[in-house]
C-alpha cells in the first residue's frame, strides 16, 4: 500500500479513529494487524519474513539479556546477525553476486554453468532488517534493556508509517514511546496533518512531475543536449530528495499523529557545506546507523588518519551497496568515501585561503553549498543509473560524457520546455519553503495561528492541485 | 463546537479560493492569444484550417499564407490525441465558414490518455471536448469538476499563458537535425497503427466538412528520408477508404 493511493486513504480512515478508541493490549494488536495489513497489501507472502525476524530477534535479544558471558551474548548477536543479514543477502544481493562472480569468471577465462534465482525483493527489508538489528545490537552494548513483551517488540518493528521506507527508528527510541498510551490531541493532529501535506506536496507535485523529464533523460541519453541532460541531473537531485523526504515526511506526519515522535530524516541536505555535513541532513537515520554500528566500530577516526580513510570508505561502499545490488550503487558509495576523504584534504588549505583573501562568509559559504551540491548531483548520476540493472554505467557514463561535451548548450536544444518551466517554479517554491522555514518553522508557528493553518493548508492543496501527477507512483526508496 | 467551526471554515476557504482561482485563470485563458482561446473567442476566422499532431505543426502558417495568399488557422498540437483532434475541428467548423481544411492523417494513430487531461483548460467552451473527456478519462473529468484549478495542471494551460500577449503563430518545431541524429536515423523506425475507432473519427470529420461543402484534405507532412517509416501505405490506404 502506498501513501499516495484512495486504498491508503480509507485504511487511515478505518485506523485512526479505532487507534483512539483502544487502549494499551488491544491497541498493540491493532497496530500489528494495521501494519501487517498495510505490509501484506503488497506481497501477504512477505509477512512471513518480518515474523520471522521479529519472532527471532525478540528472543535473541533475551538470550542476550540473560547471560552476563561476554563469549555467550556475543555468540547470540552473532546469530541474530547472520539471520537478519542473511535474509538481506539472500533476497537482495544473491543474484548480484553470483553474476558478479561469473563476470569474474569469465573475465579468467572460465564459462562456469551457474544460473540466478528468479529472487523478489522483499519491499523495506533494507529498512526493517536495520532497525532489527540495531536492538539486538543495543542490548548486546546494554544501551537498553531487553523488550520482555512480544506484542510490543512486533509492534515496534512493523509499525506501518516507517515499515518500508524509514526513517529507521531505532529501539532505544521508539520503545518507551510504546509504553505510554497517547491521547488524541489537536496539537499532534495539526502538526502531523501539516507534515503528511508537505510531504505530499513534494512527492506528488515536486518529485512525481520531475519522473518523467529525469526518465527520459536516463532511457537514451544519447538523444539529448548537453544542456537537456544537465538540467535532468539537477531535477534527479531533487526528484529523490522530494521523494524520499516527502515519504519521510508522510511518516513522520502519521506518527505524530498516532502520538510517536520520529527522528528528523532530512535537514535540508543540499544547504550543506561539507560532505560530512551532508551526511548529517541526509537520510540520517541510516548515516547515523552506520556511524553508530559500522564507522565507530571500526574505529571511526581514532586510529590515524589511514585509519579513517579506510573506515570512511569502508562506510560509504556498504552505505551504497545498501541501497542496491548494483556495482552503480558502489562507485556511488565510492565517490562520497572519496569525497569525504579529499575533504579532510582540501578543508584546512581552503580554510587558510578563506582566511588570507579575507573572504566574505556568505561568498565563503555559497562556493562550499554550490560545490557540495554538484558533486553530490555528479554522484546522484551513477546512483541513478544503479536501477537500470547491466547498462547502468554505460547510460550514467553517456549521461556525464554528453553533459561535460557542452555540445548543443542551449535553451533551445532542451526538449519538454513544459515540464522544464513547471520543474523550475516548484524548485523555486521548494527552495523558498525551506530557506524561511529556518526562520519561522511553519509547521510549529500554524499550532499558533489558525488562520494561518487554514491559509497554509488550502494552499498547499491548491498547489497540489495545480501542479500535481496523479498516477500513484511508488516511493523510489521502496526498492532499497 | 469551535473546532467544527473552523473545519466548515476551512472547507469554506478551500472551495471559495479554489473557484477564484479558477476564475482567475479561465479570465487568463480566455485573454489569451493562443489557438485556442482566439477559436472560441470568435476571432478565428480563416480561409484554410489545418489540423493535427506535431507534423502539423510544421505546416508553418505563416509561410503557408505567402505561399497560397489566403488566411490560415491552425489548430495542431504537439501529440494531439485524434478524438480531440476531430472536436475541436467541428467545433471550429460550427463557428467559421472555411474553404479546405487539412488534415494531418497521422493523428490517426495517437490515442495517448495521459494527454487528454490537458484539455480541460477548453472544457467549459465545448461540449463536445468535455464529453470525450468524461467517457475517456473519467477521473480528470470528475476531479475537474470538483476543483477547478486542476482544469489548469497542463500543458495547454501553460501554452496559453506563455502566448498570453502575443499570437502562436510562430510556433513550429525548429530544430536542426544534427549529423548524428541523421546517422542515427539509419538505423531508427516508427511502425504505425491504425486504430479503426480514430479511422471513424476521421470519416466523420470528413462528412461533417461536406455536408457544408467545405473542402477536406487529408495530407502527410514528409519524413526525414533515412527514416524508415512502416505500414504508411496501409494509413493512407485505410484513411483513403474511409473518406473518400
Amino acid at each position: 500500500m502506498v501513501f499516495n493511493s484512495i486504498t491508503f486513504l480509507i485504511f487511515g480512515f478505518i485506523f485512526f479513529p479505532l487507534y483512539f478508541l483502544t487502549k494499551g493490549k488491544g491497541r498493540l494488536w491493532l497496530i500489528l494487524l494495521a501494519s501487517y495489513v498495510f505490509y501484506g497489501w503488497w506481497d501477504w507472502r512477505f509477512l512471513s519474513l518480518i515474523m520471522i525476524s521479529t519472532f527471532m530477534d525478540f528472543n535473541f535479544g533475551k538470550l542476550i539479556g540473560a547471560t552476563q558471558e561476554p563469549h555467550k551474548r556475543k555468540l547470540f548477536l552473532i546469530f541474530s546477525m547472520i539471520m537478519n543479514l542473511g535474509f538481506l543477502g539472500f533476497f537482495k544481493y544473491f543474484n548480484f553476486f553470483i553474476d558478479s562472480f561469473v563476470s569474474m569468471m569469465h573475465a579468467f577465462g572460465f564459462q562456469p554453468a551457474v544460473t540466478s534465482l528468479q529472487i523478489i525483493l522483499p519491499i523495506g527489508i533494507s529498512f526493517y532488517t536495520f532497525q532489527s538489528l540495531s536492538y539486538t545490537i543495543d542490548i548486546y552494548r546494554k544501551e537498553i534493556p531487553v523488550e520482555r513483551n512480544l506484542l510490543k517488540f512486533a509492534a515496534f518493528i512493523a509499525l506501518f508509517p516507517q515499515l518500508v521506507a524509514g526513517p529507521i527508528v531505532r529501539a532505544r527510541d521508539l520503545l518507551p514511546q510504546m509504553n505510554e498510551d497517547k491521547k488524541f490531541s489537536w496539537d499532534n493532529f495539526n502538526s502531523g496533518l501539516g507534515r503528511i501535506l508537505w510531504g505530499f506536496f513534494k512527492k506528488v507535485a515536486i518529485a512525481d512531475s520531475l519522473a518523467p523529464f529525469v526518465d527520459n533523460c536516463w532511457a537514451d541519453p544519447t538523444k539529448f543536449s548537453s544542456s537537456h541532460l544537465m538540467i535532468g541531473a539537477v531535477f534527479y537531485s531533487f526528484q529523490i530528495y522530494c521523494d524520499f523526504s516527502g515519504y519521510s515526511d508522510i511518516a513522520i506526519g502519521l506518527a505524530r499523529i498516532m502520538g510517536f515522535r520520529f527522528v528528523e530524516n532530512f535537514k535540508t541536505p543540499y544547504f550543506s557545506q561539507s560532505f560530512s555535513e551532508f551526511w548529517t541532513r541526509w537520510h540520517v537515520s541510516l548515516s547515523s546507523w552506520l556511524r553508530d554500528y559500522l564507522y565507530i566500530p571500526l574505529g571511526g577516526n581514532r586510529k590515524g588518519k589511514i585509519n579513517t580513510y579506510k573506515n570512511n570508505m569502508i562506510t560509504m561502499l556498504l552505505g551504497g551497496l545498501w541501497h542496491g545490488a548494483n556495482l552503480a550503487f558502489v562507485f556511488w558509495g565510492f565517490l562520497h568515501g572519496l569525497y569525504l576523504i579529499v575533504q579532510r584534504f582540501i578543508t584546512p588549505v581552503w580554510r587558510a585561503f578563506v582566511k588570507l583573501v579575507r573572504m566574505p562568509a556568505f561568498i565563503n559559504s555559497g562556493i562550499c553549498i554550490v560545490t557540495v551540491y554538484t558533486l553530490t548531483t555528479f554522484a546522484w548520476i551513477y546512483f541513478r543509473g544503479g536501477s537500470l540493472g547491466h547498462h547502468s554505467f554505460t547510460v550514467a557514463n553517456q549521461v556525464i560524457g554528453r553533459i561535460l561535451s557542452f555540445e548543443e548548450f542551449n535553451w533551445n536544444s532542451v526538449f519538454n520546455k513544459y515540464q522544464v518551466i513547471k520543474g523550475i517554479i516548484l524548485l523555486a517554491f521548494l527552495l523558498t519553503v525551506e530557506i524561511t522555514n529556518r526562520r519561522f518553522t511553519w509547521n510549529r508557528v500554524q499550532l499558533y495561528k489558525p488562520a494561518l493553518r487554514i491559509a497554509m493548508v488550502a494552499g498547499l492543496i491548491w498547489m497540489i492541485a495545480l501542479f500535481g501527477t496523479f498516477s500513484a507512483n511508488a516511493f523510489i526508496y521502496f526498492q532499497f | 463546537m469551535k473546532k467544527a467551526g473552523w473545519v466548515i471554515f476551512f472547507i469554506g476557504v478551500l472551495f471559495a479560493g479554489d473557484r477564484l482561482i479558477g476564475w482567475f485563470f479561465q479570465h487568463e485563458v480566455e485573454k489569451s492569444q493562443f489557438r485556442y482561446s482566439r477559436m472560441y473567442r470568435g476571432e478565428g476566422k480563416a480561409d484554410i484550417m489545418i489540423v493535427g499532431n506535431s507534423r502539423g505543426l510544421n505546416f508553418y502558417q505563416p509561410y503557408m499564407e505567402q505561399a497560397t495568399g489566403k488566411k490560415t488557422f491552425s489548430l495542431c498540437y504537439y501529440s494531439m490525441p485524434c478524438e480531440i483532434a476531430t472536436v475541436l475541428a467541428e467545433d471550429y467548423l460550427d463557428r467559421y465558414q472555411v474553404q479546405t481544411v487539412l488534415c494531418e492523417i497521422s493523428i490517426v494513430e495517437m490515442s495517448e490518455d495521459k494527454l487528454l487531461p490537458g484539455f480541460t483548460t477548453y472544457m467549459p467552451y465545448s461540449k463536445r471536448i468535455d464529453s470525450v473527456l468524461k467517457a475517456k478519462v473519467n477521473d480528470s473529468w470528475v476531479t475537474s469538476q470538483v476543483s477547478h484549478i486542476y482544469r489548469f495542471n497542463n500543458e495547454v494551460f501553460q501554452r496559453a499563458l506563455f502566448y498570453r500577449n502575443h499570437l502562436d503563430d510562430d510556433w513550429f518545431f525548429d530544430h536542426t537535425i544534427s549529423e548524428r541524429l541523421a546517422k542515427e536515423a539509419l538505423g531508427s523506425s516508427v511502425e504505425f497503427k491504425v486504430p479503426e475507432k480514430h479511422v471513424q473519427d476521421l470519416k466523420q470529420l470528413a462528412d461533417y466538412c461536406r455536408a457544408r461543402n467545405i473542402n477536406i484534405k487529408f495530407v502527410i507532412g514528409p519524413f526525414f528520408p533515412l527514416y524508415t517509416v512502416k505500414h504508411l501505405d496501409l494509413v493512407k490506404k485505410r484513411v483513403e477508404e474511409a473518406t473518400v
